[in-house]
């Protein structure tokens, strides 16, 4: 590699292996290094970093959220203040945190699994960056503008959210932080998408490409399909706002189903745009600690697609109480992505089976993943039933099962990534005994906290209510659901300083503590600068098995020399 | 990059058939659009990707390729840092915050965006 040693630009060619080893740690400068940064680690840090805040600000909310329901009347929210806050904690959690997240360890570790020395467009990476923490910080600091935050639901329907139902400024800015958080994303997708194509190490073939890769790239490919309707769907609601437009105006010729359309044709994509970079981390890391190849790549590839194209087809599955679409059809191609998603969960047991499984931190989060992840999808068939759905429409049914999907199924995901390449991003162990009781205590509190609300939504609790009726037999599912929020909040908090435990202890990780299957594992931990010094022969999705045991199968060589 | 064709190209296909499907069972206009727009986009990559990489032969293609293949190969320049991306998003969020609060910051922030797109060309040519 030529590195420039006091200019700007570097450039990089691909000249492996380099005369020299690189430092163990990259030249650590003050904020000025973070601001200009163009390095994809260190931009995936910040966005796991900033998506973590946002994290703990949706969680927060989260929080007050249970503590008024615990009981009914309202004890600590004003209504208008409740109605904020679902507001802001389902932007903060769907915008800010969940996919952002997947995306910032897509930055890190999608240009390492595949043996890259940055991305494809470093400064543009930097933009998306810097775009997403000015469309959150947009989203969170309008809590203190006149009139509050948006109030008008995470969907934004109008006429809740027209110049009428919601006059204040809060929706603007929440309109403004959502197009600068797609932008963002949409850059990324880009950025990705041709890192991954282009940027592969020789022997790399698109069939070689970790799983991870794989879906970011098929997460990318639906960014870059579902994300510009949505805004130019909130351009036309800012326009009706302020601009004298009546696009969704039925008095005047608009249509509000129009405006549904258009969200949920990113709506419900970003669902799985929110989950499939999680398929990807779990399938890689499940292998790894059942000491066993992956069950099906081909399949799980394939899979991914089919998930991809169906949950394109679906968006109006979102309206069927409109009456204004074609219930049957959205029906059917909402059942339809259960054969896909089975076959993810065939993978994942195919590949345990028979494995010689260690139940490391990053496998228990992968366990818990799978098994609520199940229970969010069995629900969703369910609600893909018209009948069903016509039932529990606008329930805490529905609340459950989406949190079962979401929190379930990418909250996991995401700490079972966070567990496994803590030790690569940083060079540090964490403490196995504090992280399995991180995962006890946030698998036993999220249970606790969505379970009963399955049965709160057949019992006819609507969502969005900041009070409810004392006489209805709700309160005890209600105190339950409050209860495992505190218990999840403590996990949470145990797995900030199990963090803050791991840098101040400095214990070594090496470089590959789970002796792992992919690329990354072959540098140092943390990567030096444009990522490797060595790379081994690429014959296989494993690369790094394969030489370990290449390593191997010439010692047993030597011995019966 | 005939897999990454191939994808652009079952993806575009899958939307067409759908699409049609849809328009044949419900003549719902909003829909049959987004599904048209979803058919058309790649597509559009799809066919980029058939004219023009059909004869690029990638060293990460070839299943037997070594990574001491790709040596002197130059992929590319690689800003080390800059501050521009920075400046550009700051730009962006003055001006979109403009679009609420009044056009004197819309202008504010779309000369810092200016300033700064000039930025990183001047960085590019550099």
């Amino acid at each position: 590699m030529d590195r420039g040693t006091g200019g700007r630009v570097v450039s990089v060619t691909l000249e492996r292996p380099p005369p020299t080893p690189p430092p163990l740690r990259a030249r650590s400068g003050g904020i000025l290094e973070w601001i200009t940064t163009t390095d994809h680690k260190k931009i995936g840090l910040l966005y796991i970093g900033t998506t973590f805040l946002f994290f703990l600000a949706g969680g927060l909310m989260a929080l007050l959220m249970r503590i008024e329901l615990a009981e009914p009347g309202l004890q600590v929210l004003t209504k208008n203040a409740y109605n904020q806050l679902f507001t802001i904690h389902g932007t903060t959690m769907v915008f800010l945190f969940i996919a952002p997240m997947g995306l910032g360890l897509a930055n890190y570790f999608v240009p390492l699994q595949i043996g890259a020395p940055d991305m494809a467009f470093p400064r543009l990476n930097a933009l998306s960056y810097w775009l997403f923490l000015a469309g959150g910080a947009t989203i969170l600091l309008s809590f203190f503008a006149s009139g509050g935050a948006s109030a008008a639901g995470w969907t934004a329907y109008y006429p809740l959210s027209g110049p009428q139902g919601s006059p204040g400024p809060g929706v603007d800015l929440w309109i403004m932080g959502v197009l600068l958080a797609s932008a963002s994303s949409v850059m990324t997708a880009v950025n990705l998408m041709v890192t991954a194509f282009l940027l592969r190490a020789p022997g790399m073939t698109m069939w070689r490409l970790p799983l991870f890769v794989w879906n970011m790239i098929i997460t990318s490919l639906m960014i870059l399909v579902s994300f510009p309707p949505i805004t130019a769907g909130l351009s036309l609601l800012f326009i009706d706002r302020h601009l004298g437009g009546h696009f969704f105006d039925p008095a005047s010729g608009g249509s509000v189903v129009l405006y549904q359309h258009l969200f949920w044709w990113f709506g419900h994509p970003e669902v799985y745009i929110m989950i499939l970079p999680f398929f990807g981390i779990v399938t890689d890391i499940i292998p790894v600690f059942s000491r066993k190849p992956v069950f099906g790549y081909l399949g799980f590839v394939f899979a991914s697609l089919a998930i991809a194209g169906l949950s394109m087809s679906v968006w109006a599955h979102h309206m069927f109480t409109t009456g204004a679409v074609l219930n049957p059809f959205f029906s059917m191609m909402s059942f339809l992505i259960a054969v896909p998603t089975g076959i993810k969960f065939f993978n994942w047991i195919g590949t345990m089976w028979g494995g010689q499984i260690r139940f490391d931190t990053p496998m228990l989060w992968c366990l818990g993943f799978m098994l609520n992840f199940l229970l969010g999808g069995i629900t969703g068939v369910m609600v893909a039933s018209p009948p069903i759905d016509f039932a529990v429409h606008d329930t805490y049914f529905v609340v459950a099962h989406f949190h079962y999907v979401l929190a379930g199924g990418s909250l996991f995901g995401i700490f079972a990534g966070l567990y496994y390449w803590f030790p690569k991003m940083t060079g540090f162990r964490l403490s196995e005994r504090t992280g399995k009781a991180v995962f006890v205590l946030v698998f036993v509190g999220f249970n606790l906290s969505f379970f009963g609300m399955h049965l709160l939504g057949l019992r006819g609790m609507q969502r969005r209510i900041a009070d409810y009726p004392a006489d209805v037999g709700w309160t005890w599912l209600n105190q339950i659901a409050t209860l495992g929020t505190v218990i999840m909040g403590i996990g949470v908090v145990l797995f900030a300083w199990n963090v803050l435990e791991a840098f101040r202890g400095r214990r070594p990780a090496g470089d590959d503590p789970w002796e792992g299957y992919t690329l990354e594992w072959s540098t140092t931990s943390p990567p030096p600068e444009h990522n490797f010094t060595w790379l081994p022969p690429i014959r296989s999705e494993r690369p790094l098995f394969d030489w370990r045991q290449r390593d191997k199968d010439m010692g047993a060589e030597e011995v019966r020399k | 990059m005939r897999t990454a064709t191939k994808m652009f190209a079952f993806s575009a296909f899958f939307s067409l058939g759908v699409g049609t499907i849809y328009w044949l069972l419900s003549h719902e206009r909003a829909g049959a659009v987004l599904l048209l727009f979803m058919f058309l986009a790649p597509l559009f990559i799809a066919c980029y990707l058939l004219l023009r990489a059909r004869r690029l032969r990638l060293p990460e293609d070839d299943a037997e390729g070594r990574p001491g293949e790709g040596a002197g190969v130059d992929i590319g320049r690689f800003h080390a840092a800059s501050l521009w991306p920075f400046v550009t998003a700051l730009g962006a969020s003055l001006a979109v915050l403009g679009a609420v609060y009044g056009r004197w910051l819309a202008l504010a922030g779309g000369t810092v965006m200016a300033a700064a797109v000039v930025g990183l060309m001047r960085e590019s040519r550099g």
